[in-house]
């Protein structure tokens, strides 16, 4: 081809894209445009709502630098009751209780000689010297313990000093006692005969040494149990199953043909060398003292816990903790809960929760007029352990209906927030032992009725543990 | 290169010469078309409405006597026009209906929103123009950024008036973090609106 064709070409290619260039720009550039100026003027103001600390105990408030966002933190409340009390206990510190009975006329006497404080002592001679507590207590249908402090200064055959459960009626009774060659002994006295029922083999007892003995009774055998009072270990332990058993209804002490001493009687449910506390959440930390002395502390796993505080003799250690204590400390380390109490071997206590509604944040109205709020979820709750979970925004006059955690509301009902008053977040909780929650939610108020107008929102976070 | 070639050549090349000799001689003459340029102005097809909230109670307020102040919305005398005056204040402020843009006109228009001037605030702080395709709830059709400049893409369209989504709501969400210290400060912004889909030229007007 000649180059001018190829021009020509070139030409007429050209033109036609022009052209078509042309036509294309026309509606481009053939529209209208108008143009509106608006301009937005922001004049930020304080915040017309504030939150503040209501400095109510276990409830602990982080608020934001201008008081417009804050985190609770809510310690649940509990507390420490006896579920299972003891069924009698005696210190025999001021000697023989005057509610008690002695029929050989004034055998059994106080001593300074005892496990701690004062104990009782009788010198006996031919013949059982009984002292029994004046009130049915126990019966020969139920299961128990009874439990004392024994010490004898002869152990010889034929000899004891030991508990005893006893009919007031028929003055017939059961014998645990120690003696009788050094031996762990079941006697049963009738009409004013004692049967030897049941003993262990000799046991190397001692002579004035004390030794913790155990009368367990399940309908119709009586278990008897020794323990050493240095290290606790069980020495030896016997039983008699009796077809007609005595009809006894009271405990007591009984000494023959030695002189014996017993202190820190202690009738009760459960094994009277323990204290139990019952419903510690696991990792939760368990403290029992007796004055500022620590006698043991441990980690709850979820299951009962119990304290064996009957050894050593050291004045503080006994089945009757005179000037006892418990404290029951989260896994955080908080307090949680305790009491101050006699603490008596064989007694459950269990860390009961509290229910809980009181006010978790203030919320206060530093303007001159009045603003509208509610709460409502902003994301998910987390939580467990609960059967009431309720957040109310409150005036000084009236609640906002609940967002109930559990029933899986998400918002509460709009309530006035007066001017200039304070109005508050309310929290009502029921719940079990170890129950937790995490929850966030929006304080919001608004200038008009309906959260119209503007909304503000602060985030609030609560966790309850 | 033959000599038909180089002819053809030659004779072009005096051709122009002479055409622009031509030219030169004549430049001095001047034609008149006339061209009549018709104005016949209309009402403005798109208005500025006051929203619910407009001049209601805003945040805080002070004084003695007490005066709240109030969510300014302030509208051109032809609705062509609009300043917003607003108080937040720390966290999350949401200002709903504070005005509307109503179309007038028998055919929808495509709305630009064009913020020419950002605002200022502190570190964190965010501040959106909002803009709902009803009066009440709606789909949202614009959301603008206070604190930057740019445009909306003009997909936005104003329906024909009496049709559902001829009136749009405004509303604005401004967070302000806590432990900052805003000052008072203002986003310039234009609607621009045409009857095609089309990017505004960019300046228009001339400032």
């Amino acid at each position: 081809m000649k180059w001018y064709k190829v021009k020509k070409l070139f030409f007429i290619s050209s033109l036609l894209l022009l052209i078509l260039s042309s036509i294309l720009l026309i509606p481009v550039f053939s529209s209208v445009f108008t143009y509106y100026p608006l301009v937005v003027s922001l004049q930020p103001v304080p915040p017309p709502i504030v939150l503040q600390d209501p400095s109510v105990p276990g409830v602990s408030v982080s608020l934001g630098s201008e008081w417009a966002s804050a985190s609770i933190t809510v310690l649940l409340p509990y507390s420490l009751v006896i579920s299972q009390d003891a069924i009698y206990y005696t210190t025999f510190d001021s000697g023989l209780p005057t509610n008690w009975v002695d029929p050989a006329l004034a055998c059994w006497t106080g001593s300074a000689t005892a496990w701690v404080g004062g104990s009782i002592t009788c010198s006996a001679g031919l013949a059982y010297q009984v002292a029994y507590y004046n009130t049915p207590i126990v019966s020969n249908t139920l299961t128990f313990y009874v439990g004392a402090y024994v010490m004898s200064n002869d152990l010889r055959a034929g000899r004891y000093v030991g508990i005893t459960l006893y009919d007031r009626v028929t003055g017939n009774y059961y014998i645990a006692a120690i003696g009788n060659s050094n031996r762990l002994n079941i006697l049963e006295c009738i009409a004013g005969l004692c049967f030897l029922r049941a003993s262990t083999g000799n046991l190397g007892l001692s002579t004035n040494t004390w030794y913790f003995l155990v009368a367990y009774w399940t309908p119709n055998t009586l278990y008897a149990y020794l323990y050493r009072t240095d290290t606790g270990a069980l020495i030896g332990s016997t039983s008699y199953r009796d077809g007609s058993p005595i009809g006894f209804n009271t405990v007591g002490v009984v000494a023959y043909r030695a002189r014996g001493w017993v202190d820190e009687l202690v009738v009760a449910y459960n094994d009277p060398r323990n204290v139990y506390v019952d419903n510690v959440p696991s990792g939760w930390v368990v403290r029992l003292y007796n004055g500022t002395v620590l006698l043991g502390s441990a980690t709850s796993s979820g299951t009962r816990i119990s304290f064996t505080v009957f050894y050593p003799q050291d004045g503080q250690h006994s089945t009757i903790l005179r000037s006892g204590r418990i404290e029951v400390y989260d896994s955080y380390g908080s307090l949680r809960a305790s009491r101050s109490d006699v603490i008596v071997t064989g007694r459950v206590y269990i860390l009961q929760p509290q229910g809980f509604d009181n006010r978790v944040l203030n919320v206060v109205n530093v303007d001159s007029k009045p603003y509208y709020g509610l709460l409502s979820l902003r994301s998910p709750p987390s939580y467990s352990g609960f059967s009431t979970l309720q957040l109310y925004l409150c005036n000084p006059s009236t609640c906002s209906t609940a967002l109930d955690i559990i029933a899986g509301s998400s918002s509460t009902s709009e309530i006035a927030l007066p001017a200039s008053q304070i109005s508050y977040i309310r929290l009502v909780a029921v719940f079990s032992s170890g129950a937790s929650a995490s929850i966030q939610i929006w304080l919001s108020f608004s200038t008009r009725p309906g959260q119209d107008g503007v909304v503000v929102s602060y985030p609030v976070d609560i966790v309850l543990r | 290169m033959g000599n038909k070639v180089k002819r053809e050549i030659v004779a072009s090349i005096a051709a122009i010469v002479a055409v622009l000799m031509m030219s030169y001689a004549f430049a001095s003459v001047f034609v008149y078309y006339p061209v009549n340029v018709n104005l016949s102005p209309v009402s403005p097809p798109i208005r500025f409405l006051d929203g619910s909230n407009a001049n209601q109670n805003d945040l805080g307020g002070g004084g003695s006597p007490y005066a709240s102040n109030t969510i300014g919305v302030t509208i051109g005398s032809d609705g062509a026009s609009l300043t917003l005056t607003l108080h937040p204040t720390k966290q999350h402020n949401y200002y709903r209906n504070v005005s509307l843009i109503q179309n007038t006109d028998g055919k929808a228009y495509y709305i630009t929103i064009r913020v020419n001037t950002a605002a200022s605030l502190p570190s964190g702080s965010v501040a959106r123009l909002l803009i709902y395709d009803r009066p009440s709830g709606g789909a949202k059709v614009a959301d603008v950024s206070l604190l930057a400049t740019g445009d909306t893409s003009a997909t936005a369209t104003i329906s024909a008036s009496g049709t559902p989504g001829s009136v749009w709501r405004i509303d604005l969400y401004i967070f302000i973090p806590e432990g900052s210290t805003p000052s008072a400060t203002s986003a310039n912004i234009q609607l621009i609106y045409s009857p095609s889909n089309e990017a505004p030229p960019n300046p228009v007007p001339p400032s």
